[in-house]
C-alpha cells in the first residue's frame, strides 16, 4: 500500500514519508524436554508522516485503508508544531549489506524444532531444568517518500534462547544463554552455547561468599548493557536535543578510559540490526560514537538532526505507532587483548557479574545504579570459586567505564550488542 | 466483526478453538517543556486465534486485521497438532455465555477533536510550568483509547465489550544551582472525557513536589518504624504478593511455588490481600477476561495467611479449581496470561494519627517509584518521605529505597488504618514480553516496625 500511499499524501502535502513493515514470526517453546507451545504471530504496520502548511504531522495503522491513515495524519500536521525536515532523495549507490538468511526463511516446523531438540539433547547430562525457546522471523521494510525514494529489503531473524535452571539448597539458580543471527546458527556456535552453559552449571555447583566492600568486577558481555545502557542513552540526539546527556557538551573531551571504543554499525552482514537504509530512507553507515574514551559524535535521525543543526546519521527508526526516534542498529564495544584467564588475574579478588535482574530504577541516563545481580561469580587468586548468592552490584556507569582495568578478546553478540568482559575498578558490592 | 468470528469458529477442525478479535482508537499527545513532542492518532485491529486438541498442546496465531481468519484457524490447529504431550492438557470449564457488554464510556474520546485534546494538555503543562520560576522543565503527555473486543470460541461462547482507558502522566523538573530534582504523578481511569475536567491537581502536585525536594536531605540508612503512605502499601502488595499470587508464574518457579504454599502465614494478623477485577469502575476493571471468564474478587491472603491464587482455565484444571477471571492479555498479541487487576490490602481501623502515635523517631515513606523483588526478598523505592518525630510528621526527605527479606517484614505490619485509597497510575503493570495491562492498587496507611531503609538510587 506504500506507493498508493505516498501518491495519494503528495496530492495533499508538501512533503510525506512513510514506512511499511510487516513480519511474521513463529516461535515454539520447550519446557520438560517437550515442545509445549507453536505459535505464529503475523504483523502489518504504516507509519505516516506529512507536513501540510509548514506543521508535521503523523498517524500509524495496521489496517490497509490508505485514505484513511493520510486524514489521521493531517488531524495530526493541524496540532503540530511548525517544523520540517529536508527528507533523503534516492541514494546513487546505496550500501548493500545481508539482512537475510536463505535457510532462515525456508526453514520449516521441523528444522526449527530440531534446533531445541538439539540443545535439549547436548544438555541432557547437565540434568538441569530446561526452558528454551526458538524463535523465527521474516519479514521485510520498505520506505517511501514524496522525493522518489522507494527503499526496501527483506530481513529475517532466528533466535535460541536457553535457560537451565536446578535447585540446589532450596534455591533456584537459573544459568541463561541465547544465540541470534539473521541465518540458523552453526554448528560452533551452537556449541559454544552448549559449553558456556556446562562450565556455568559447573562454578554454580558452589557457593562463594563474596565480602562487601568496593572490588575489582568483571562484566561479561551479558552483564554489560548495565554499564552501556545509560551511554547508549547519553549518545542520541534527542538527549543531546532535550539537554538531559551528560555527554551532551562533551564532543571530543575525553570521558571515558582510553581502554573503552564504542561504534555503531549497522552494516555487518548477517546481524539482525543491520539496515541498508534506516526508517526514513538515509543510507547506513558506520557511527564512532566513543574512541580510546573520547565523545566523537551522537546518532540523529532526521528531525533531531535538524533541530541539532547536523546532517542525519541514518540512526531513525519507526513503529507503527509512533514518530520517528533515533535509535542504535549494531552496538559495538572495540574487543581488547586480554584473555580470559588473564582476565581473572586483573580482577584478582572480586567478582564476575554474569547478569543482572530488574530494570534500573530512576534516572537511567544518569548511570547511577544498584542492581542485585541475577548471576555472578566469585572470583578469588584469579580463579572462579563459586556462585556469589544475592549480591547487589551499585556504582555510577559514566564514573566506572572511566576506570577500566582489562578488556578481554572475547567480543560476543548478546542481541544487537556485541561486547568483550570489562573489568572495571570500584565497584561497590553488597 | 461478530459474523467474521463466528464464521471462522466453524470452519475450525480443532477440538478446541478460541478466537478473540480487537479494534483499537488511540490517542497520544505529549511535551517536553514548552515544546509539542507530537500528537498522533492510531487505530489497530487484529486478533488471535488458539487451538487445542486431545493430546497436543496450544497451537496459536496472532495476526493483524481482520481479513484471512479463517486461514489463521488453519494455520493455529496445525500448530496445535506439532506439539505433543505427555500429560494430556485441560481447561477448567466456564459458564457459556452470549453477551453484548456496553461500558459507559463516560464522554467517548473518540468524538472530541484532537485540537481540544491538545489544548487540555498543553494548559495544564503551562500551569506546571509556571508554578515557580525553578520548575524549568516538563515531561507530560495524554493518552486515550477505545477498545472493541470480541472473543468466542467452539463451545457457543460469544462476548463483545467495548473498553474506554484514559491516562495523564505529570512530570516535572526543578532545578536551582546544581540541584535537579524529578517529581511525577499520573492518573488513569477506565472511563472517557469527562473525567480528566478533575486533574488539574495533579499537575500542580508534581511541581511542588519537585520543588520541595530541593534542598531536601536524604535519610541516612538504617533500620527505622515506617509508615507507607496507601500508594506504597498497596504497590508493595502489588508487586510482592501479587505477583507471586499469579498461578501461571508460579507453575514456572518451583522454588516460588514452595513459597506460596497454601496455608503459610506471610504477614501479621492485620493483613488480608485480594484482587478484584469486578469492582466496579477501577482502572484494572472488566467484566470477562480474555478467556471470556467472568471476573471476580479473588481473596489471596486472609489474616496473614495465604488462601488463593489467580488462575487461567489451564492453571485452574491442574490445581483442581475454578478459574478467577484472571486470564488477561495486553492486546491480541499476547497470550492470556494469569495476571492483577485491582489488587488490594482490605482496610483496618483507626488514622494516620492513631499509627504515628508513639513513634518517637521514624519514616514517613510516600509514593512508589518503582521496585524489584525475588522470591522472597524485596526492594522498593518511595518518591519522598518525611521524618517522624515524637509522633509528628516533620522534614521533607528524599526518594530512598525500602528492602528486606519479605514474609519478616510483612509479619512485622503493626498497624493498618481504616483510610482504605485506590491508586489509578497511568503505568498500569507491565510483565516482559506481555506487555502492559491497566491496573489499580488499593490500600489504607500501614505501619511496620522496622524495615530497613538506604538512601536514594538515583
Amino acid at each position: 500500500m506504500i506507493a498508493p500511499l505516498i501518491e495519494l499524501a503528495a496530492r495533499r502535502t508538501t512533503l510525506a514519508d512513510a514506512a511499511l513493515k510487516t513480519d511474521e514470526t513463529t516461535s515454539l517453546r520447550f519446557a520438560g524436554g517437550r515442545v509445549v507451545s507453536a505459535a505464529v504471530s503475523r504483523s502489518q504496520g504504516v507509519n505516516l508522516r506529512v507536513v501540510a502548511e509548514g506543521r508535521m504531522g503523523f498517524a500509524g495503522t495496521t489496517d490497509d485503508d490508505a485514505p484513511a491513515l493520510l486524514e489521521s495524519a493531517l488531524t495530526s500536521a493541524r496540532q503540530g508544531e511548525a517544523a520540517s525536515v529536508a527528507l533523503p532523495r534516492p541514494a546513487a549507490k546505496p550500501p548493500a549489506v545481508q539482512t537475510h538468511g536463505a535457510r532462515a526463511a525456508t526453514a520449516n516446523l521441523a528444522e526449527l524444532t530440531a534446533l531445541g531438540t538439539l540443545v535439549r539433547d547436548r544438555l541432557a547430562a547437565e540434568h538441569a531444568d530446561l526452558g528454551i525457546l526458538v524463535e523465527r522471523s521474516i519479514g521485510s521494510v520498505r520506505v517511501a517518500n514524496t522525493r522518489g525514494l522507494d527503499a526496501g529489503y527483506d530481513v529475517t531473524c532466528v533466535t535460541l534462547a536457553v535457560e537451565a535452571a536446578r535447585i540446589r539448597n532450596g534455591r533456584r539458580v537459573v544459568i541463561g544463554g541465547r544465540l541470534a543471527g539473521v541465518d540458523l546458527p552453526s554448528l560452533v556456535e551452537l556449541e559454544g552455547l552448549i559449553a558456556r552453559l556446562r562450565q556455568r552449571l559447573a562454578w554454580a555447583e558452589r557457593d562463594a561468599e563474596v565480602p562487601a566492600g568496593r572490588h575489582l568486577v568483571g562484566f561479561l558481555p551479558s552483564a554489560l548493557p548495565l554499564l552501556l545502557l545509560p551511554v547508549e542513552q547519553a549518545l542520541l540526539g534527542k538527549a543531546v536535543l532535550q539537554n538531559s546527556s551528560p555527554l551532551g557538551r562533551r564532543k571530543g573531551a575525553r570521558v571515558y578510559s582510553e581502554l573503552f571504543s564504542l561504534r555503531d554499525n549497522p552494516l555487518l552482514d548477517g546481524r539482525p540490526g543491520s539496515r541498508p537504509v534506516d526508517d526514513e530512507g538515509v543510507p547506513s553507515r558506520v557511527v564512532s560514537l566513543i574512541q580510546a574514551g573520547q565523545v566523537e559524535g551522537f546518532l540523529y535521525d532526521l528531525e533531531t538532526a535538524t533541530r541539532v543543526g547536523v546532517s542525519p546519521t541514518g540512526h531513525g527508526r519507526r513503529s507503527t505507532f509512533a514518530k520517528p526516534q533515533p535509535a542504535w542498529t549494531n552496538v559495538v564495544v572495540e574487543p581488547g587483548a586480554s584473555s580470559f584467564e588473564e582476565l581473572l588475574g586483573v580482577v584478582g579478588d572480586g567478582l564476575l557479574v554474569e547478569g543482572t535482574r530488574g530494570a534500573p530504577v530512576g534516572n537511567a541516563i544518569g548511570g547511577t545504579f544498584a542492581q542485585p545481580a541475577a548471576v555472578a561469580w566469585r572470583v578469588s587468586g584469579g580463579e572462579v570459586l563459586g556462585l556469589a548468592q544475592e549480591v547487589t552490584v551499585a556504582g555510577n556507569a559514566h564514573d566506572l567505564l572511566g576506570r577500566v582495568a582489562a578488556v578481554g578478546r572475547d567480543a560476543m553478540w548478546i542481541g544487537c550488542r556485541s561486547a568483550p568482559t570489562l573489568v572495571v575498578e570500584g565497584v561497590s558490592v553488597f | 466483526m461478530k459474523d467474521r468470528l463466528t464464521d471462522a469458529l466453524r470452519t475450525s477442525r480443532a477440538d478446541y478453538t478460541e478466537i478473540r478479535l480487537e479494534r483499537t482508537w488511540a490517542t497520544a499527545i505529549a511535551y517536553r517543556g514548552s515544546r509539542m513532542e507530537g500528537a498522533t492518532s492510531a487505530l489497530e485491529v487484529g486478533g488471535m486465534v488458539r487451538c487445542l486438541n486431545h493430546g497436543k498442546g496450544w497451537g496459536i496465531a496472532s495476526f493483524t486485521g481482520a481479513e484471512r481468519i479463517p486461514a489463521m484457524v488453519a494455520q493455529a490447529h496445525e500448530l496445535s497438532l506439532a506439539v505433543p504431550l505427555d500429560t494430556p492438557l485441560r481447561l477448567a470449564d466456564i459458564p457459556i455465555r452470549q453477551a453484548d457488554h456496553f461500558a459507559d464510556l463516560d464522554g467517548d474520546v473518540r468524538e472530541v477533536p484532537l485540537s481540544e485534546k491538545r489544548a487540555l494538555l498543553e494548559r495544564l503543562n503551562q500551569e506546571m510550568l509556571a508554578t515557580d520560576r525553578r520548575i524549568t522543565d516538563s515531561l507530560v503527555s495524554y493518552d486515550d483509547r477505545v477498545t472493541e473486543r470480541w472473543i468466542g470460541n467452539s463451545d457457543g461462547l460469544l462476548i463483545y465489550d467495548i473498553k474506554p482507558e484514559i491516562r495523564l502522566s505529570a512530570g516535572a523538573v526543578a532545578r536551582e544551582e546544581s540541584f535537579l530534582e524529578r517529581a511525577f504523578e499520573s492518573w488513569s481511569a477506565r472511563g472517557g472525557w469527562r473525567g480528566v475536567q478533575e486533574v488539574d491537581h495533579l499537575f500542580r502536585q508534581a511541581a511542588r513536589r519537585a520543588l520541595a525536594l530541593l534542598g531536601a536531605p536524604r535519610v541516612r540508612a538504617g533500620t527505622y518504624p515506617v509508615i507507607l503512605d496507601p500508594r506504597l502499601a498497596s504497590a508493595l502488595v502489588h508487586q510482592t504478593l501479587g505477583h507471586l499470587s499469579e498461578a501461571d508464574a508460579l507453575a514456572r518457579r518451583p522454588d516460588a511455588d514452595e513459597l506460596m504454599r497454601p496455608g503459610r502465614r506471610v504477614g501479621s494478623d492485620l493483613m488480608t490481600v485480594g484482587d478484584d477485577g469486578s469492582a466496579s469502575s477501577l482502572t484494572g476493571s472488566f467484566a470477562f477476561d480474555d478467556e471470556g471468564a467472568p471476573t471476580q474478587n479473588t481473596l489471596l491472603v486472609q489474616h496473614g495467611v495465604l488462601v488463593g491464587r489467580l488462575h487461567t482455565r489451564e492453571t485452574a484444571a491442574r490445581a483442581g479449581v475454578r478459574p478467577t477471571g484472571s486470564a488477561r492479555a495486553s492486546s491480541f498479541r499476547s497470550v492470556p496470561e494469569a495476571r492483577l487487576s485491582n489488587t488490594y490490602l482490605a482496610n483496618g481501623r483507626g488514622s494516620l494519627d492513631d499509627l504515628l502515635r508513639g513513634i518517637p523517631f521514624g519514616i514517613y515513606c510516600c509514593d512508589a517509584m518503582g521496585g524489584e523483588s525475588h522470591l522472597g526478598r524485596f526492594s522498593i523505592t518511595a518518591g519522598w518521605g518525611q521524618i517522624i518525630r515524637d509522633g509528628q510528621l516533620t522534614d521533607t526527605v528524599k526518594p530512598m529505597v525500602l528492602a528486606g527479606d519479605l514474609v519478616e517484614t510483612l509479619q512485622r505490619v503493626d498497624g493498618v488504618a481504616g483510610d482504605f485509597r485506590w491508586s489509578h497510575l497511568a503505568s498500569g503493570c507491565s510483565r516482559p514480553h506481555s506487555g502492559r495491562v491497566p491496573v489499580a492498587e488499593g490500600a489504607p496507611h500501614i505501619r511496620i516496625d522496622g524495615v530497613s531503609v538506604g538512601g536514594e538510587t538515583t
